[in-house]
């Protein structure tokens, strides 16, 4: 069941037959590649599960609210279910952040989702819920940890145990994200271009700027990649 | 949607516009007193007080070859205006900046000054937040791919506001912050060369080595009352080739020895006519030259042999010749700003 991450991308981005950043442009086009899986997404200001149920419920979406919806704040929302699936961000945040929350619930979509009802775990028209809940980012700007949140697969509680542990879900939507937002051409091209003349802070601000992505987000991932070392080379 | 976001969004366009008073300024003067309260000041690094008199520089022997000579002049500039500016759902005003950024350095060259490094490039500043991040997205990567890059501006003080000016001065400090990033990009270029920034250095720290670049920052503008009574009385009494007794200044990104020097005036000018503030880095001053008084007399002599005696230019009485050397080449590098924003409305729309 299990997908790696370059080759979900590459499937995203084949399905979505949106091009890949390459040349002047460095943003990824994620809104066009939610298109690909018919997903929507919405953005609500002070994000919580229950107000995803209710905006789903006032839509017809769903007939009975979300079981487990709570008041809990949340970055990041998405509820899969056998019409369709939706992704919900908090309004509030950075449009940055917002991007990582949305790429962060697609990666669950396709790493994890995806798999387990191609697996024909659920019969044809059979009613079942997936919900995954992205914890709120850390207030602080240049905070390292990438947010983390949690799953729930409330009817079919059996199947939990064939997707991965929930930790290692959360590691891989996070890794999907920064590839999908960052990816390693990208990143190492803007790098070979700007490294001799920035450095620490400066060069991650620009590679951020570069890309529409936090600048937590960018430290991570050349982290990820094992570049910072080159990006945060100070004086000596 | 793309580059149809703003024209969408109902956006106008802007005339070229003077800045205005800002409508509520009550906060933001405290801001300010809030930042001054950041700086710590010693007025008595070089000398006390009591002993505060200008100190002449003219007769101070500089050797020809003197290591820590400037020989690197480097400058930026931000030349764009606000060119449209649309609402958030709620009614906040946010303004569209289009400009031009760079930063160049120029070498001196056994007296001959060439442009060694330069770059610039066009930029969209704004506030994005209040919209939605698929528009904005999809509106930053048709920017990129037409040769702009959108800066996202933060919210004046964290909130937006009904105030237009404020929200205008937020979208323009983001432009001129970019700008100073580039003159940290051609610092970083001129490596540990003795350099000369045209501005403060606590805005361009980590474009040089504190303890090992032989850099000095010019100010042309005093903002700040940095002195006490006998300060105030030396400066008013600074001649052409004299300067105060250095002060430290504890800033939040670095500290820096600094002094008042009077490059023009005769006495019938302003007060104030052709002093600029000087600042070094303390590590590079205290550790590396071991409080070396003579670096400052002879480094403040060369600056006034700098000094710039092109009275046409119009701030020719606190400029270095190769300053305005380095503002006229970065300057014939940029297209034009009426070009730039002509074709930005083109591109958009609106």
């Amino acid at each position: 069941m299990s997908v790696s991450i370059p080759e979900a991308i590459a499937e995203v981005y084949h399905i979505s037959a949106v091009p890949q950043p390459s040349g002047s442009r460095h943003v990824v086009l994620l809104a066009d590649l939610l298109g690909g899986y018919n997903l929507t997404c919405t953005e609500i200001p002070s994000l919580t599960s229950e107000a995803a149920s209710n905006f789903l419920l006032r839509r017809g979406a769903i007939l009975e609210p979300l079981v487990n919806s709570n008041q809990e704040r949340l970055a990041g929302y998405i509820n899969v279910n056998s019409i369709g699936a939706n992704i919900f961000v908090e309004r509030a945040d950075l449009i940055v952040r917002r991007r990582f929350s949305v790429a962060h619930e697609l990666g669950h979509y396709v790493l994890h989702f995806l798999p387990l009802m191609d697996t024909g775990a659920f019969e044809q028209y059979e009613q079942f819920e997936i919900v995954e809940a992205l914890a709120p980012f850390s207030s602080e700007e240049d905070a390292d940890d990438l947010p983390t949140g949690q799953i729930y697969l409330p009817q079919r509680s059996a199947l939990i145990s064939s997707l991965p542990p929930y930790e290692q879900m959360e590691r891989e939507a996070n890794q999907f994200a920064a590839e999908l937002l960052m990816p390693e051409s990208v990143v190492r091209s803007l790098l070979d271009r700007y490294a001799a003349s920035c450095r620490g802070d400066d060069l991650i601000w620009r590679l951020a700027s570069e890309m529409l992505v936090s600048r937590s987000a960018m430290r991570w991932r050349l982290r990820n990649l094992g570049l910072l070392a080159v990006s945060t080379a100070q004086w000596n | 949607m793309g580059l149809e976001f703003l024209r969408n969004n109902g956006a106008h366009r802007m005339r070229d516009d003077a800045m205005r008073p800002l409508l509520l300024d009550n906060d933001i003067a405290q801001e300010e007193e809030q930042q001054d309260e950041e700086q710590q000041i010693e007025l008595s690094y070089e000398r006390p007080a009591d002993q505060w008199y200008p100190i002449d520089v003219s007769g101070a022997t500089v050797p020809s070859d003197w290591n820590f000579r400037p020989t690197r002049f480097i400058d930026g500039k931000d030349l764009g205006r606000t060119v449209a500016w649309l609402q958030t759902e709620e009614g906040f005003p946010i303004p569209v900046r289009l400009s031009e950024i760079g930063a160049i350095v120029i070498h001196n060259d056994a007296g001959y000054l060439r442009r060694d490094w330069y770059i610039m490039e066009r930029v969209v500043s704004m506030i994005v937040d209040p919209f939605p991040w698929d528009e904005i997205e999809s509106f930053a990567a048709a920017l990129q791919e037409e040769g702009f890059r959108l800066l996202q501006c933060q919210e004046p003080r964290g909130r937006l506001t009904y105030d237009f000016q404020e929200m205008r001065k937020a979208t323009q400090n983001r432009s001129m912050d970019e700008m100073m990033r580039l003159e940290k990009q051609a610092l970083m270029r001129s490596s540990d060369a003795p350099v000369l920034v045209d501005g403060r250095l606590g805005s361009r720290t980590g474009g040089f080595d504190e303890l090992n670049t032989p850099v000095v920052g010019m100010i042309k503008g005093h903002q700040r009352n940095y002195l006490h009574p006998q300060g105030w009385r030396t400066y008013y009494d600074l001649h052409l080739g004299q300067r105060t007794p250095a002060f430290l200044l504890k800033q939040k990104n670095i500290d820096v020895v600094s002094w008042y020097l009077r490059l023009d005036g005769t006495p019938n000018d302003l007060p104030s006519w052709g002093i600029v503030r000087l600042e070094i880095p303390v590590p590079f001053f205290d550790q590396k030259l071991g409080r070396d008084w003579a670096y400052i007399n002879r480094l403040s002599h060369l600056i006034c042999q700098y000094r710039c005696k092109d009275k046409s230019y119009q701030r020719a009485s606190v400029s270095l010749y190769p300053i305005q050397r380095a503002e006229e080449c970065l300057g014939a590098l940029f297209t034009g700003a009426e070009t730039i924003i002509n074709r930005f409305y083109s591109l958009t729309q609106l």
